[in-house]
């Protein structure tokens, strides 16, 4: 849609002025019923609050508004794909690259990760008997900042500047060089500053669970919901450190005219291997917590105790280990040669078995009741 | 009984009616096929137990009136069960890894300086938003790639400017093309026929448009389109 403003005309496509109109009558809405029920005083309560609880509400709540934004993206994928060749509203070419760069990002960095995050927040403290977190201001501080870098992407496409360069953001096509506008530096500054908060959380939490164990909670007796959780803070620790590497040196490829990931010097493999250093732990990051949430509830309602509890641990340990051996397993076609393919394929099909021991582990468990 | 009428609508949602990468038309892709074909048994047995003894526990253990006041036995462990169910998913690994290993051994992708094959060589250079095919000849061709049957077909394989991938589906499997590298990849023994090819990495703007036309031919047709000059 061409918009003429001050005898400037001015491109902005129809979906962006959509949602323009659809944030600011919801908005309206919103502040009128606020007003109206007079729950200005709980919005600043939790705008303040330290409390592991409230901070845990509102990731969940923040991870699950995200949640319906790259749903809806993608529902605009599936409806785009849906006959060959469709021309759906304006979801072709970059848009289509858009929406689909921002499902991803958002679905993994933003509605997956914080609501997990959300859930640690709230059950961690109750199961080790702790009163908060070991740092209650610094997990507020890690909140605020997820939010920011998650407003902060929304906000890239309500300027009509959404990245699209996919989830993975591959060099040499996320580097200046390809992609010189603004959407890929909201790419790069958003998942820093949320990554940022995700790891003062991921430090917060390893101190809760050491120090903060109320007497009589040894290690051995710990939930495994709570195993899960510390296992997963230190693979956030690693793996987000990792991944904010890689998104400065882009920065500077960005920005500051290094060349790292391009150029005869440079070589955009670095970035694949910083990218999936971080990204194949993510998966374990994400399934680890709720694998302990299905060996809590299951033992509380079958009424019996964890079936193997000591090798449901180390199972947890050891997966957590192996998903930082098995990173090249995304780069098979990238030519690292046949040697490298082969170990990473080994050190591949061994994590499974983990994995699998640990479920049938978990399944011999519900044979009660 | 009415829930049953609903499977024929599911049915409908299997759209695809050929995975062109399962009946592949090459022998590199042949092995390939093989391997998604083996692992995919494999994996059905170990669902298949997965599901009937999840299926049987949800039922046989399931929460009654009865058994409100129920306190299970405080079971410690099972030496038996145990043993089992760590060996046999290590023995079924075991013989996945064999064939695995050595096709991922002899098909992967080299740099350039470690490969010495003999074939047909062709120099395949992407860029945005085109592929471009040299022949042995210098024939050089836009978005069509001729090659002969039943050769070992190897592409030199190079970037312009971004990350592109290189992918016949009904051929081999996809090799990524990388700026300032030189990558090797041999599809052997290709059927006559004509394919689709496409770039298989996103690499901006138009890469779904991205394609490239494959046609297997005889030695001697390719023989006869190298003579032909290039328009
Ligand atoms: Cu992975
Ligand atoms: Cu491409």
């Amino acid at each position: 849609m061409n918009l003429s403003i001050f005898g400037k005309s001015l491109f902005i496509p129809s979906d962006v002025i959509a949602a323009w109109v659809f944030t600011i009558i919801m908005g309206g809405i919103v502040l009128i019923s606020i007003f109206k029920y007079k729950k200005l005083p709980v919005i600043w309560e939790f705008m303040r609050t330290t409390n592991h609880r409230k901070i845990g509400t509102l990731y969940i709540l923040f991870g699950f508004i995200f949640f319906l934004r790259a749903g809806i993206d993608a529902l605009f994928i599936r409806s785009q794909l849906a006959v060959p060749n469709n021309d759906f509203w304006v979801f072709q070419f970059q848009k289509y690259n858009e929406v689909f760069t921002t499902h991803g990002t958002m679905m993994i960095f933003f509605a997956a990760t914080p609501m997990l995050l959300g859930l640690m927040n709230i059950a961690v403290p109750l199961q080790i008997g702790a009163r908060d977190l070991a740092f209650p201001f610094l997990n507020a501080v890690g909140f605020w900042l997820f939010f920011t870098g998650g407003m902060l992407f929304n906000i890239a496409f309500f300027l009509n500047s959404a990245p699209a360069i996919g989830w993975t953001g591959y060099a040499p096509l996320s580097t200046s060089l390809f992609t010189p506008g603004v959407g890929s530096d909201f790419y790069v500054f958003s998942l820093q500053i949320s990554g940022l908060g995700t790891i003062f959380t991921a430090l917060n939490l390893i101190v809760t669970i050491v120090r903060l164990r109320a007497p009589g909670m040894k290690f051995t007796r710990m939930p495994l919901f709570t195993w899960a959780t510390l296992i997963t803070a230190f693979l956030i620790l690693v793996a987000f450190t990792v991944l904010a590497i890689g998104l400065y040196l882009l920065m500077f490829d960005r920005m500051f005219g290094t060349k790292f990931f391009h150029g005869p010097d440079g070589d955009p493999v670095y970035w694949q291997h910083l990218f999936w250093i971080f990204g194949h732990p993510e998966v374990y990051i994400l399934a680890l917590p709720a694998f302990g949430i299905f060996s809590d509830i299951i033992s509380t309602f079958s009424k019996k105790r964890v079936f193997g509890y000591p090798a449901m641990v180390l199972s947890i340990v050891l997966i957590g280990f192996l998903s930082f051996m098995v990173w090249v397993h995304h780069m098979f076609t990238v030519g690292l040669g046949p040697v490298t393919n082969t170990i990473f394929a080994i050190t591949t099909m061994q994590l499974p078995y983990q994995l699998g021991l640990k479920y049938l582990i978990g399944y011999l468990q519900c044979e009660v009741v | 009984m009415k829930k049953i009428a609903i499977l024929p609508f599911i049915m409908l949602l299997a759209g695809c009616q050929s995975i062109t990468v399962l009946d592949p038309k090459s022998s590199t892709g042949k092995e390939q096929a093989y391997l998604i074909w083996f692992s995919l048994a494999i994996m059905v047995i170990v669902l298949l137990v997965v599901f009937i003894l999840f299926t049987r526990f949800v039922i046989r253990y399931r929460y009654t009136e009865k058994k409100a006041e129920y306190i299970p036995q405080d079971v410690k462990g099972n030496l038996k069960y145990e043993l089992t169910w760590t060996i046999v998913p290590f023995l079924l690994l075991a013989v996945l890894a064999v064939p695995t290993l050595k096709i991922t051994f002899d098909q992967s992708p080299e740099m350039a300086a470690e490969a010495n094959t003999n074939g047909v060589h062709i120099n395949v250079t992407a860029e945005q938003f085109r592929w471009t095919f040299e022949h042995k000849n210098s024939k050089t061709v836009h978005n069509e790639l001729i090659i002969p049957e039943n050769k070992d077909i190897v592409f030199h394989l190079s970037s312009k400017d971004v990350i592109h991938s290189f992918w016949i589906p009904e051929l081999a499997g996809k090799v990524d093309v990388i700026p300032n590298k030189e990558l090797i990849y041999v599809i052997k023994n290709a059927e006559i026929g004509e394919y689709d090819g496409k770039c298989a990495e996103f690499c901006g703007i138009q890469h779904a448009n991205m394609t490239f036309d494959v046609k297997v031919v005889s030695l001697d047709e390719y023989n006869q389109y190298l003579k032909q000059s290039s328009n």
